[in-house]
């Protein structure tokens, strides 16, 4: 509270009481170090973070010139309050306080923990860039810049948390983004507030309250994503100490891509992406019908069909939809205990789930075996799916859809159904619709959605602005 | 959300879907009892007019709009919106008409799966969509029924993909007409009023493109959707001269049953379990669609801004409809089978001539 007090208080008095309060305000850590230059001269930084090399060879020889003051500008930055003075120790600066000055200087001399830029776990391809993003901003940026050399690229600076102070990066290409949705993210930005943000992700639910059913906003850790997103005309985020940049507008059709696709013959992306939509349909509907099928409607099964399932459900004791929901969320905690354990116990979950479920349970008469095939398929095709964000959501869906199939048969699947497509119809990420280009229809647009052209006819995306990038210089 | 701006194409997938859904109800049958087994003929008569009609009044449709405003400046506005009362009530018949044909079919669908369920929550599921629909505003609206119309267009050109090896060329001759009923007065316009619906949506779309770009465009695009109904309305007929008339429930079935009844490789004997919810995924669309066009008609005769008070009006309205409508016999026999063409009729002239204005200073053209 005192700390608080002292934040907004002019960084004046002796050098001794400056360097004084500023070890109380941090409350007398032991990696912060006071240098004493000279007489007059004392440099502060914290160990942990700074680089003890660079204060020696950079910023002591730079105090030690006769005329330092007049460096000002170039490499030291004046502090007025003992508020900046934190914030710049904390910010892994050198913090100059001298006797005769008042204020105090900083000069950047840094070191963070780091790592090298290797290709990310969760998006891992067999041809194309092997880097990914990491923790730190002006790293990320610098691998954005790398594959974007032009010079309408346009780097904003914003705080991406009030009260960590973590920095973001907002990228962009002039010109080529179009200015509804640069707006909307300004405003965005301006809005939200988070107290901490500690990825990138945590951004998403501040900039983009209303997303929740599907992804509005996209995430990857890989830098040629984030190139061929802004040369899209998408906006990117980037924040300090996350590794996950955000890709501003995100739509239906961007969940189907992945970035190998632009690395293999058009054929072979179209069929890939074909799999793709084929297995979210698939994971979304298939337990449903099964259900509507097998209660409700079972005209719509052919007779050998529907004898061999009747047959198979002979003797289970649980009713059928039960069944479904039960294995369903059985599946989905072998799903969480496997992410949960270390990888030398996750085959040990894969054979417990594996016997217990798929033969045991059988054998035992509590589950039928086309209701195991149901699911297992329902559940293969989720990770089809290239978002874990929406594979997560299509197996939420997977519940309501079950139960409106199990009470009104076809009727209530195609009801929900209807559901859902007014309310992917009526979407929007930071003003393009969400089912673009394909509801609202724009040609333009359908070269690289379920179908990808070759990469020599694709031209620019639906989410640029024609107009602008042809007056863009 | 945006309730007032529509581009053309979003106003053309919103007619496509009501027309499409009106098109395969009853009039076939009806046709068919006035015009004998010839009766398909006649759209292809019929069509000889509509389609340069279409082209010629397309090209000189930019008038139609501005009825209501030039009603509104000679007569004032009360005469206007005097004139706007046949609308609303248009909307709402055709709207209880179709929520009767989806509630009705949604419970014989439990009925036949021995379960009832109760005919209230049936239309609380029915409407529920179309409430919410109609209050997202019409470009969402327009959205949902441009993948409605495809999914509905894709299911019947998918059926008559799969029957269309089945038929027999030699199966056509006893459709030939043989007693020249079809050239009766009364079928030809019966087909004519069913025809002047997608002509005149010709039109209005020829009014849309219009202020876009390319006049010629906008012709051809109304011919060839004249030229599309005609298809469709003459295989319809065909279809149902030979396997018994009826509403469009009787209509698919008997369709289904060529292949039922037909040695094929595919088992199809109950594809129309799946054509059927198809059907009601159009008709909650369509039920979206007609309470949107109420609000926004009720907004213009007695301009009420609070959504929920709209919503309450036409809950209150449908409800009242639903349960009036068969409980009257001459309602039942005559305005139950002619309003079903006529008062789409009716419904698309008027949106003619009241939409444009309604919404000019804010169609926006993309």
């Amino acid at each position: 509270m005192m700390g608080d007090l002292w934040t907004g208080a002019p960084l004046l008095g002796s050098r001794a009481a400056r360097v004084a309060r500023l070890r109380e305000l941090l409350g007398s850590p032991p990696d912060l170090r006071v240098h004493e230059v000279s007489a007059a001269i004392a440099v502060l930084y914290l160990t942990t973070i700074v680089s003890e090399q660079k204060v020696e060879e950079f910023v002591i020889p730079a105090l030690s010139a006769p005329s330092h003051t007049a460096r000002t500008d170039t490499f030291l930055r004046p502090l007025g309050t003992y508020g900046d003075a934190v914030q710049a120790l904390l910010a892994g600066d050198a913090v100059v306080i001298t006797g005769d000055v008042p204020g105090g200087l900083a000069a950047p001399a840094s070191q963070w923990p780091t790592r090298a830029p290797n290709e990310p776990s969760a998006e891992i391809i067999s041809r194309g860039p092997h880097t990914g993003f990491i923790e730190r901003l002006d790293t990320n940026v610098a691998l954005v810049r790398m594959g974007v050399r032009d010079q309408r690229l346009r780097y904003e600076a914003f705080q991406a948390s009030t009260r960590s102070g973590t920095q973001g990066a907002l990228l962009y290409l002039q010109g080529l983004v179009s200015p509804t949705v640069l707006g909307e993210v300004r405003a965005a930005l301006a809005r939200s507030r988070p107290s901490v943000t500690t990825d990138a992700a945590m951004l998403i639910e501040h900039i983009a309250p209303r997303a929740r059913l599907f992804p509005t906003v996209g995430s990857t850790e890989r830098p040629d994503v984030a190139w061929a997103a802004m040369l899209e005309g998408r906006v990117i985020l980037l924040t300090d100490g996350s590794p996950t940049a955000l890709l501003i507008p995100q739509v239906f059709a961007h969940l189907l891509a992945v970035p190998a696709d632009y690395y293999k013959p058009a054929l072979a992306a179209t069929f890939e992406r074909t799999l793709r939509l084929a297995g979210l349909l698939v994971t979304l509907l298939i337990s449903a019908v099964y259900v509507a099928m097998t209660t409700f409607n079972q005209e719509l099964s052919p007779t050998p069909f529907f004898l061999s399932i009747s047959q198979a459900r002979l003797g289970v004791p649980i009713p059928l939809v039960g069944e479904i929901v039960g294995l369903e969320l059985l599946v989905e905690m072998i799903r969480q205990a496997g992410l949960r354990l270390p990888s030398s116990f996750g085959q040990s979950i894969s054979v417990v789930g594996a016997v217990v479920i798929g033969q045991s349970a059988i054998l035992a008469g509590f589950l039928s075996a086309p209701a195991v095939v149901v699911v297992a398929v329902s559940f293969i095709s989720s990770f089809i799916v290239p978002s874990q964000v929406t594979a997560m959501t299509l197996r939420i869906l997977r519940f309501p859809l079950i139960i409106a199939a199990w009470a009104f048969g076809l009727f209530g699947l195609v009801w929900c159904l209807m559901l859902l497509l007014i309310y992917l119809s009526s979407a929007r990420s930071f003003g393009v619709p969400y089912l673009a280009p394909v509801v609202p229809l724009r040609a333009r647009g359908l070269q690289d959605t379920v179908v990808r052209r070759t990469l020599t006819s694709l031209r620019r995306s639906f989410v640029a602005r024609p107009a602008a990038a042809a007056q863009a210089p | 959300m945006n309730r007032g701006h529509l581009s053309a194409s979003q106003l053309y997938w919103m007619a496509v879907l009501s027309m499409v859904a009106t098109l395969i109800l009853m009039v076939p049958g009806e046709l068919l009892r006035l015009a004998g087994r010839g009766a398909w003929w006649t759209p292809l008569v019929v069509a000889i007019a509509a389609v340069p009609l279409a082209f010629v009044v397309g090209n000189r449709a930019g008038v139609c709009g501005d009825a209501i405003t030039l009603i509104q400046r000679r007569f004032g506005r009360l005469a206007a919106k005097a004139l706007l009362i046949p609308v609303w009530l248009a909307f709402a018949l055709d709207m209880t008409l179709i929520l009767r044909e989806t509630v009705e079919g949604t419970s014989m669908t439990f009925v036949a799966a021995q379960s009832l369920v109760p005919r209230p929550l049936v239309t609380a599921l029915v409407l529920a969509p179309g409430v919410w629909l109609a209050l997202l505003g019409s470009v969402v609206l327009a959205r949902v029924s441009s993948v409605v119309t495809v999914a509905v267009l894709g299911a019947f050109v998918s059926g008559a993909l799969v029957i269309l090896p089945q038929l027999h060329v030699l199966w056509l001759l006893p459709l030939l007409p043989t007693d020249g009923r079809f050239w009766r007065g009364s079928a030809l316009l019966l087909t004519a009023l069913w025809m002047i619906e997608p002509t005149l949506l010709g039109m209005l779309v020829m009014h849309k493109v219009q202020s876009v770009a390319r006049r010629r465009a906008g012709a051809i695009l109304a011919a060839a959707t004249a030229s599309g109904a005609v298809v469709l309305s003459a295989s319809i007929v065909l279809v149902i001269s030979d396997f018994g008339t009826g509403r469009a429930a009787e209509f698919v079935v008997p369709l289904l049953h060529v292949a039922q009844d037909l040695p094929y490789s595919l088992d199809l004997e109950h594809l129309d379990t799946l054509v059927v919810p198809v059907e009601i995924l159009a008709a909650l669309g369509k039920i979206g669609i007609f309470l949107w066009l109420w609000l926004r008609v009720s907004e213009a005769i007695a301009p009420v801004r609070a959504p929920w008070l709209l919503a309450l009006q036409v809950g209150v309205a449908a409800a009242a409809g639903f349960t009036l409508l068969p409980n009257i016999p001459a309602l039942v026999h005559s305005m139950y089978v002619y309003a079903a063409y006529i008062v789409p009729t009716f419904l698309v002239l008027m949106m003619v001539a009241y939409l444009p204005s309604m919404t000019r200073a804010r169609v926006t053209a993309k």
